[in-house]
């Protein structure tokens, strides 16, 4: 598996939110704003790389009839260390990112590609796969709260966008407002990917 | 059996070397995060209190007030006070602080929050809690238009979240007018 094809398969293929529809309790929640978003998005990419890594190291100590209560304690751990690390020794990235930290120890993104990649594939691959998927997650995430915050509050990344006098709808920051832009965006995202597809005869 | 005892070993094997990872890097950065939260504290009292470079407990505490800190400047001349408060907002408690300076706001900081993101979150922004400064008396909350002297803006769609900064800085001005006022003479 080479980076462009682990890329191609994260951000296309194997979409966590818009292929898999996977972990859409933590996207529905910060995707009120581009900025965190992203800070999510990159939050999860850093633990999937880490968590592929060594799921990946340990596959075959781990034995399958336990994987599950296996990946949970190597995963959670791993997350935990890593939080306790940055917030002792990196405190600005860990007021940036820490909030979202403990929303991703039992994502179910980590755990899907713990078991359907890493369990079965090398360590190299599978950290380029968790890079993939990691950076298809950040994009989608980026793109749903995007239109959030735009149709919520007018902005994009904290920038105004749609000027002072645009009556900001706020449903859209709120919960109903995440599953109508997520309803919509699928449809969308789907459509065009198909379209894609068969542009393409089949190769993306 | 002999497969039963293989898996067990295993995942035992896997906790065991998971929790001395944890209690390793738990007393590592035990003293490093205590450290760096007192420095957040800190940091968070002196930019409600601008000029003061020292705080002294005062060990007081009431209703909503949880802490007090008499702030001094570097000649150790006293500055003003810092209330450290938990106000009931829409989604939780809000820990704030509040600087007061001879019975007027010199600064307010929202340390935590559980409002609702894109709405009462927004209390945390400078603009809304900006308003607040140089503002002393009785504060009310003002939902549209331009708000009076002794009056803030409240926050689009958040008026609960507004009412509880609000109360919180009137039971800090309020502690002050009644405990503090007479004790320096400010």
């Amino acid at each position: 598996m080479d980076v462009q094809k682990a890329l191609l398969n994260g951000v296309i293929t194997e979409n966590p939110t818009f292929r898999l529809v996977l972990g859409m309790c933590p996207t529905l929640a910060v995707t009120t704003a581009a900025g965190n978003g992203l800070a999510m998005g990159l939050a999860t990419t850093a633990v999937l790389v880490g968590s592929n890594f060594l799921i990946s190291l340990l596959r075959n100590f781990i034995p399958s009839k336990v994987r599950i209560p296996a990946y949970i304690v190597v995963i959670a751990t791993l997350v935990t260390v890593v939080d306790l690390l940055m917030k002792a020794y990196l405190p600005a990235l860990s007021s940036a990112l820490g909030l979202y930290i403990p929303l991703i120890v039992v994502n179910c993104i980590i755990f899907a590609r713990a078991e359907s990649f890493a369990s079965k594939n090398p360590p190299l691959e599978s950290v380029l796969d968790g890079i993939g998927i990691g950076i298809g997650f950040t994009l989608a995430l980026i793109l749903l709260a995007s239109v959030r915050e735009l149709l919520g509050a007018g902005s994009i990344f904290g920038v105004n966008i749609l000027g002072p006098d645009y009556p900001k709808a706020l449903i859209f920051v709120m919960a109903p407002g995440g599953f109508f832009s997520l309803g919509l965006l699928l449809a969308a995202v789907n459509r065009f990917l198909d379209y894609l597809h068969r542009r393409t005869g089949g190769l993306i | 059996m002999r497969e039963m005892a293989n898996v067990t070993l295993r995942l035992l094997l896997i906790m065991v070397v998971a929790a001395i990872l944890l209690g390793f890097t738990s007393t590592l950065t035990n003293a490093p995060i205590a450290a760096q939260e007192a420095e957040n504290k800190t940091e968070m009292r002196k930019a409600v209190l601008e000029g003061a470079a020292e705080f002294e407990d005062l060990n007081l505490s009431s209703g909503q007030i949880q802490a007090v800190y008499l702030g001094k400047g570097a000649a150790g001349e006293e500055i003003g006070y810092v209330f450290e408060l938990s106000a009931s907002g829409f989604g939780g408690p809000i820990g704030m602080s509040v600087g007061v300076k001879e019975g007027l706001i010199s600064g307010v900081r929202i340390a935590s929050h559980s409002e609702t993101p894109g709405l009462g979150a927004n209390a945390v922004a400078p603009g809304f809690l900006g308003q607040y400064e140089g503002k002393g008396g009785a504060l009310s909350v003002s939902k549209a238009g331009s708000p009076g002297e002794s009056e803030v803006l409240a926050i689009t769609a958040a008026t609960i979240t507004s009412r509880a900064v609000t109360d919180g800085i009137n039971e800090a001005l309020g502690y002050y007018e009644a405990q503090l006022k007479s004790r320096e003479g400010f």
